[in-house]
């Protein structure tokens, strides 16, 4: 296991150091010069060519890309992201101190998508064909299509101005948690739904199910107990991939609910073309989604016991 | 289950920080939506509560009227020493809000603090102040500026007590007193029981950011806020239709225009032409823009700034009549014939154009001024750039031939804009594309040294007129209303037309039953 784990993170450091090249290099060949936004927006006027000047400079803008680039590398693997052009504060302090607010969407949004689409799941995979399971499959086909910013002012609409039940944007309690929240959940909810349906109804028919129900196991627990463990390995990794595309993908959201995570502080860096941030959000995001796929396998085992982890980085069905 | 419920127990908590906070008993609170908290980034840092975003916190020198005049505020009055120099006379007895007293010292260092960040225009130096006691203070720019008591209304230049951190707690002379700041949320204040002026009528005014407008909107029919700013122009019906709220429009303070690259290198030289830029200056239907585009929500204009700044001699600026056929006639008279598809042909060359616009301007204007140049004859193609960067380094390498801009007045000097953007010896990177001319410099130069704000305003527009009537390098399109929703609780609120100087004291909240 101890192996398997060492040659796993051994073969993720390629993979990252690939991440932090595109993350580099694709905001160095962005339109626009950093130094002139910076300028424009401090003044609000357009800067004069002498202060672009300076701030490229000071900058160290004209340095040659590789120059640029290891330099960062080097202080990056050293857990320094370097200095926000926009705020002069360090970067990764920039993205941790807002890190927690975007988990809090992340985890919220995640925890209502499985409370909602495994019962939903279980049910449309049990009565297969039935009405239920046309109506759930329509509604989440639906539901999953909605564009997510259409979706959070619809619940703003049905939540905050109708029924006055929660607030419509902002941050500081749980319950400015709740849209954001469920805006994403959504999404991801119907998806799972269609999933656990899926992969129950191929685990339904499995021999270990016959054999379950011969022995007068309740078809119920036959798909708790059974079905359900098996199924979710698949779930896994879909539901790991899905949070991390949560993690790094609520800008919308986030922009839409004047939530104040990592996602709208890229979007400004975006616009700003503060380059620190945007390279330090993708190599953060980057190396989040990197551990959540190594979480997942090393998950595999713990679900099924039959699969043993082997230093080979395949895995052994015993 | 149990796990499920810890993770959402965990994310609950983990953005947990204090309740809600609503009006408070026994006082009156207004809670206003506010866009994006530009504070956290750059030099706004040192504005906190003062730019963009006007608390009312602290105060500069002098006052800008809604009609751009200027008023005494922290200075009574006024004079001009000769020599490039003006003494300020400050206001006695009055204090900041940590009970310091208001002396020339607390002036020298809020401007030096200004001229240190980089910020505004008025040619300052460390070497710029002298302080003959401690209620006055003469103040030399660098260069030939008498515009100075009109650029210093802008809120950039407001007064800070001595040894205070701006950037964390302001503290100022305003009417309100800064009480609490938690970035990209909310600014709170409250009244400044000491003020030296007439005290405020609110208790406390919190600030909330919504950096998305149709969220803003929402906020305020949920009745979460109670005034919105910058209400975006295709809600106003969803706001007129609700017995419970209205529309407050600010008189004109934004300029809507297209700068012309007149000095631009090939494939952007065509509109070196004079006959060019006037054709297209007639081609376009103002009335028609502002009907079907801006909803009545704006002003047609003919003028570089708005017009109050010019007072009597605005109209000294004719601009360009909707006029299509005189403009089919310009161009014919200039060689440009009627080809394939109805897009103009000169020796085989075919009238097209680049528009460029910035991304943060109403992009229905873009789509209209380009069907209207169609019209005539000129294919415009519209670049749509995705931000800010992108459109600044299309603009500084001068890779377009029409530039639809936004400009915004915020201070009292009318040759503001003129010098900024049209001038030889502006250093903007863009201007080099669109200066104006020789004449145009010199009536620009000559108002920068006259101290008499009247004839400051004739040479303005003088400059203004030679820019746009003559060498047509602007082509004034439209003076955009700002827009406010308010519930029709709210009282006493005076839109300004420049946003960042808005006044909050005499804005009232009646009382409303509970619903």
């Amino acid at each position: 296991m101890t192996r398997y784990l060492l040659a796993r993170f051994a073969s993720t450091v390629p993979v990252w150091v690939g991440i932090s090249l595109l993350a580099f290099g694709l905001s160095a060949l962005t339109p626009g010069d950093p130094a002139t936004i910076i300028l424009l927006r401090q003044t609000g006027e357009p800067p004069s060519v002498e202060a672009v000047r300076i701030v490229r400079r000071q900058l160290r803008l004209d340095d040659p890309f590789p120059a640029r680039y290891g330099r960062w590398l080097l202080r990056a693997v050293q857990g320094d992201l370097g200095q926000s052009y926009r705020t002069g504060e360090p970067v990764l302090a920039s993205l941790a101190s807002r890190f927690p607010r975007t988990l809090a969407i992340a985890a919220t949004a995640m925890a209502m998508a499985l409370a909602v689409s495994l019962p939903l799941g279980v049910a449309t995979a049990m009565f297969r064909g039935s009405g239920l399971d046309h109506g759930v499959r329509i509604a989440t086909l639906l539901v999953a299509s909605l564009p997510s910013f259409w979706l959070g002012y619809l619940l703003i609409l049905l939540f905050a101005v109708w029924l006055h039940a929660l607030p419509v944007a902002g941050s500081g309690t749980a319950r400015h948690l709740v849209l954001p929240a469920l805006t994403l959940a959504v999404g991801v909810g119907a998806g799972f739904s269609r999933l656990i349906r899926a992969a129950l109804l191929e685990e339904l028919w499995q021999g270990y199910t016959r054999t379950a129900r011969a022995r007068g196991v309740r078809e119920i627990l036959v798909i708790l107990r059974h079905c359900l463990r098996n199924a979710s390995i698949g779930l896994t990794t879909v539901a790991a991939l899905r949070f991390g595309h949560l993690l790094a993908g609520a800008v919308i959201v986030e922009t839409v609910f004047a939530w104040p995570g990592i996602g709208s502080f890229m979007v400004d860096a975006i616009y700003d073309r503060d380059y620190p941030v945007i390279q330090g959000f993708v190599l953060f995001t980057g190396t989040v989604f990197l551990a959540l796929s190594l979480l997942a396998d090393l998950a595999y085992s713990w679900l099924d016991p039959r699969i043993r982890l082997t230093r080979g980085g395949g895995d052994a069905v015993a | 289950m149990r796990r499920l419920a810890f993770v959402v127990a965990l994310g609950a908590a983990a953005c947990v920080g204090g309740p809600e906070r609503g009006p408070a008993a026994g006082g009156r609170e207004l809670v206003v939506g506010a866009g994006a908290d530009a504070t956290p980034s750059g030099a706004f840092q040192a504005r906190l509560g003062v730019y963009p975003l006007n608390t009312n916190v602290a105060e500069p020198l002098v006052q800008l009227t809604s009609d751009f005049h200027v008023q005494p505020l922290l200075a009574t009055r006024w004079e001009y020493r000769g020599a490039n120099t003006w003494r300020f006379f400050l206001r006695p007895g009055v204090r900041f809000h940590d009970g310091q007293v208001l002396t020339s010292r607390a002036v020298k260092e809020s401007l030096l603090q200004v001229v240190n960040a980089r910020q505004g225009y008025s040619f300052l130096d460390e070497h710029s102040f002298r302080l003959p006691n401690d209620t006055t203070v003469e103040i030399t720019p660098t260069e030939p500026n008498l515009r100075l008591p009109e650029q210093l209304v802008h809120p950039n230049y407001s007064i800070f007590a001595p040894g205070t951190n701006p950037g964390v707690r302001p503290v100022g002379t305003g009417p309100f007193r800064f009480i609490a700041y938690r970035p990209n949320d909310r600014i709170r204040v409250a009244r400044n029981d000491s003020y030296w002026g007439e005290r405020a009528i609110l208790d406390r005014i919190t600030f909330r950011f919504f950096p998305d407008a149709t969220t803003r909107v929402l906020a305020l029919t949920a009745g979460e806020v109670d005034l919105i700013v910058d209400l975006p122009r295709e809600q106003v019906g969803t706001i007129v239709r609700r017995p419970d709220l209205r529309v407050a429009r600010a008189s004109p303070g934004l300029i809507l225009a297209l700068q012309v690259n007149s000095h631009g290198r090939e494939p952007h030289g065509l509109l070196a032409d004079r006959r060019l830029r006037h054709a297209i200056g007639l081609a376009i239907d103002r009335g028609g823009l502002v009907r079907q585009v801006w909803g009545g929500e704006a002003d047609t204009v003919q003028n570089m700034t708005v017009p109050q700044v010019l007072g009597a001699f605005a109209d000294s600026v004719r601009g360009f009549p909707f006029d299509p056929r005189a403009a089919a006639d310009v161009l014919e008279r200039a060689g440009w014939t009627r080809g394939p598809a109805g897009i103009r042909v000169k020796g085989g060359r075919p009238l097209r154009l680049t528009l460029l616009a910035n991304p943060e301007t109403d992009m229905g204007t873009a789509e209209f001024v380009q069907a209207e140049l169609r019209r005539v004859g000129m294919d415009v193609t519209w670049l749509k750039l995705p931000d800010l960067g992108s459109y600044a380094a299309r603009l500084a390498r001068g890779e377009f031939d029409l530039n639809l801009s936004v400009s915004n007045q915020n201070d009292a000097n009318p040759l503001f804009l003129p010098a900024l953007i049209y001038h030889s010896r502006s250093t903007r990177p863009f201007a080099r594309w669109h200066l104006a001319g020789a004449r145009f410099d010199q009536v620009v130069d000559s108002g920068m040294r006259v101290a008499d704000p009247v004839q400051a305003r004739h040479l303005a527009a003088r400059a203004i007129h030679l820019a746009v009537d003559e060498e047509a390098v602007l082509i004034p399109i439209a003076a955009l209303y700002r827009l406010y929703g308010m519930k029709r609780t709210i009282g006493g609120f005076l839109p300004h037309p420049s946003q960042t100087n808005q006044s909050w004291s005499g804005v009232t909240v009646e009382a409303t039953a509970a619903p």
